[in-house]
């Protein structure tokens, strides 16, 4: 009896080696941020930036050993890879979020503690096989970003997004529950690829049931990366939240429910679920880009772009297979360079109290600030898609995915949608460039920010120009974490897996 | 037997879970969840699950109602019946009609696909024994029963960063006004 269960702990370790190292640097900045507060300005984001980077290490070297599942968890090379866009995304968070903070008197030693637990929660579900686990990762995603959200406590807008969110996270969470328990009593299997299965396997009479738990869940991921109709809460809560923290919401929250489609995805549900996806996909290009069209302010403008983007993105996992994963995991990588770009240099333009926000107010900025108003253009042309920046490829990718699975509908109407979202960009870009400051209307745009900020904007224009231009290599690169799902999913069927024992198994012969 | 007991005490919790979202005093609808909470530990103990059913109602229907109660007297919530009544009109009957279309859906595939309803489920001997619980958390389940504590550990730094009173840190730095509403 010790000596199995001994060895599973073993296992374990080495597969989740990854998330432990985030938390413990999260509970270590946690604490130095605690006890020596005189230092907490720069001791915690220092702290963070080394604990991501340690757990960046930890994820390659976990890869390297080539590790099997481990009943709860996968360590494949999509975990890596994915795990490691995690890891770029909060890095870049942490050097986003310094100029924001300071500003703004945000600095608690909590603040990257919080962040770090949920990129943390990010990681696990993409790394799990699991709906139990899948489930504890979306909750440790989700409850630090509820707090997060509501960090400016003096702003009144900022405690309606963090509430807002966490009601409608809270409802969202629960029919993930509810449809886990719903798949498990269908099939007597938590883990995704044996649940999947055993209903291929026309287990008689359960499948229904498991259509319905498989529903549920989408509906609650569906909700996590707002995909319409389940989208509703996206743009207050972006508005209101402080800004550094919907950049990461926009990004790293994005990327994990993405990434649990994919293992969901990969464990082949056929039949509606492609019915399914295919309209939430059409649904939320269409009205993403509608109403972003019509919008003001620009941390509205671009919740609904994110909004719009996610439409893209499902197409990908719609697409399935190598190509379609990879295009996905490829377009995150873009999808977080140009959407943490155009973030941070919304934090400068800003200013102190996030006076300005709409678009009218940065008319002319760009002649103060050349920096500011050609990286905003490089982020703008490349969320709108135009070549060569990393939107372009990113979406090609996808498209062409599309196409090959034999989406060319679906694919039609991405285009289309895309060059609606050209006009909404296009015009942050004009209004930057081509139009006169008006000498006293409303909050005037800062320019001025920290060399830090600044050498950070122009790094990602970089990174979303050289991600346009050297795509082959970092799609090679993607290319193997799709092969790796694909991979682990096949293991996954062929492996006994030690699955229950004491379910409530009506089916005897589910369990194989 | 056991499938008219079940009946009953479902149609129990079901009925005080309506009563938690309906009552317009906080009060009773505290009490609404203690018994829709009673009704499902006695569903536990149907599936002889006697430890799960002492937890449930030691912890669910005991300290955490404790917990509600105490805060509902703290915010003295009794005070302001009906400030969470406002709603957009026709909000109600939009609810009610995507809920019946969800109970619609539910009902017409399983209607369809058959079967699973009458056929019972087999419950294995020690099904539901501290011993099996025991070995399952922490066997099988040890990885998700240790992420637990970190989602509790994020809760609670969660929750004092949102309690405490801004300016009262001992940060040299957190200047009080920046965190002052207007």
């Amino acid at each position: 009896m010790t000596a199995p269960s001994l060895q599973i702990i073993t296992w374990n370790l080495w597969v989740s080696a990854p998330v432990c190292a985030l938390a413990a640097s999260a509970m270590v900045t946690l604490i130095a941020g605690a006890f020596w507060p005189a230092f907490a300005r720069w001791l915690t984001p220092c702290l963070a930036l080394g604990g991501i980077a340690l757990t960046a290490a930890f994820t390659i070297l976990a890869g390297m050993l080539g590790l099997p599942p481990a009943g709860m968890q996968v360590m494949d090379s999509f975990t890596v890879v994915f795990d490691l866009i995690i890891l770029i995304a909060a890095f870049i968070t942490v050097l986003v979020s310094n100029h924001y903070v300071t500003r703004e008197n945000l600095e608690r030693g909590e603040y990257y503690a919080l962040m770090m637990l949920s990129a943390s929660g990010a990681m696990l579900m993409a790394a799990s096989d699991n709906y139990v686990m899948m489930f504890l990762g979306l909750e440790l995603l989700s409850i630090p970003l509820y707090v997060l959200a509501g960090f400016s406590r003096g702003r009144s807008e900022s405690q309606e997004s963090a509430l807002k969110y966490l009601l409608l996270g809270a409802f969202a969470s629960a029919f993930f529950v509810f449809g886990a328990a719903l798949v498990f009593s269908a099939t007597g299997s938590t883990n995704i690829v044996v649940a999947g299965d055993a209903t291929e396997r026309a287990l008689v009479g359960t499948t229904p049931i498991y259509v319905i738990g498989l529903a549920m869940i989408l509906t609650a991921l569906a909700f996590k990366v707002a995909l319409v109709p389940f989208h509703m809460w996206t743009p207050d809560v972006y508005q209101g939240a402080p800004t550094s923290v919907t950049a990461f919401m926009a990004v790293v929250a994005k990327a994990a429910g993405f990434g649990a489609l994919a293992r969901v995805a990969a464990a082949g549900p056929e039949g509606s679920w492609t019915v399914l996806l295919w309209g939430l996909s059409a649904a939320t290009m269409i009205w993403g880009n509608l109403l972003a069209i019509s919008q003001n302010n620009i941390k509205r403008l671009l919740a609904y772009s994110s909004i719009a983007h996610a439409g893209y993105l499902l197409m990908g996992i719609l697409a399935g297979g190598r190509a379609g994963i990879s295009a996905v995991l490829f377009y995150l990588l873009a999808y977080a360079a140009m959407t943490f770009g155009a973030f941070a240099a919304v934090i400068i333009l800003a200013g102190r109290g996030d006076g300005a926000e709409d678009i009218e107010d940065y008319r002319g900025i760009a002649r103060r600030s050349p920096l500011l108003g050609w990286t905003m253009a490089i982020f703008m042309f490349s969320l709108a898609g135009l070549p060569p920046f990393a939107g372009f490829f990113g979406k090609l990718y996808l498209f062409s995915a599309a196409v090959e699975a034999g989406y060319p509908g679906l694919t039609v109407l991405a285009v289309l949608t895309s060059v609606m979202g050209v006009f909404y960009y296009l015009r942050v870009t004009v209004v930057m460039w081509m139009q006169e400051p008006e000498a006293e209307s409303g909050p005037a745009a800062q320019t001025s920010a920290p060399l830090l900020s600044r050498l950070v904007l122009s790094a990602l224009a970089v990174a979303v120009l050289a991600l346009g231009i050297f795509s082959s290599p970092v799609l090679r690169w993607t290319n193997s974490g799709s092969a790796g799902l694909e991979r682990s999913a096949e293991a996954a069927i062929q492996m006994t897996l030690p699955e229950p024992t004491n379910a409530p198994a009506a089916l005897s012969g589910g369990s194989r | 037997m056991t499938w008219l007991t079940f009946l009953i005490v479902s149609g129990i919790a079901v009925i005080f879970a309506g009563g938690l979202i309906f009552s317009r005093n906080a009060v009773h609808g505290a009490m609404c969840l203690v018994a829709s909470f009673c009704a499902i530990a006695t569903l536990f103990l149907l599936l002889s699950a006697e430890f799960i059913f002492v937890v449930q109602i030691a912890v669910y229907a005991g300290a955490i109602m404790v917990l509600f109660l105490f805060v509902m007297m703290l915010l003295n919530v009794q005070g302001q019946e009906g400030a969470l009544a406002g709603r957009a009109p026709g909000q109600l009957l939009v609810a009610l009609a995507l809920g019946a279309a969800l109970l619609g859906q539910a009902v017409w595939l399983v209607a369809r696909g058959g079967e699973i309803i009458s056929r019972p489920a087999r419950i294995p001997a020690g099904f539901g024994s501290p011993e099996d619980i025991g070995t399952a958390l922490f066997t099988r389940n040890l990885l998700p029963f240790e992420i637990t504590s970190l989602v509790l550990l994020a809760a609670m730094a969660g929750a004092v960063v949102l309690a405490r009173k801004a300016g009262l840190s001992p940060k040299p730095n957190g200047a009080p006004a920046g965190g002052k509403p207007e």
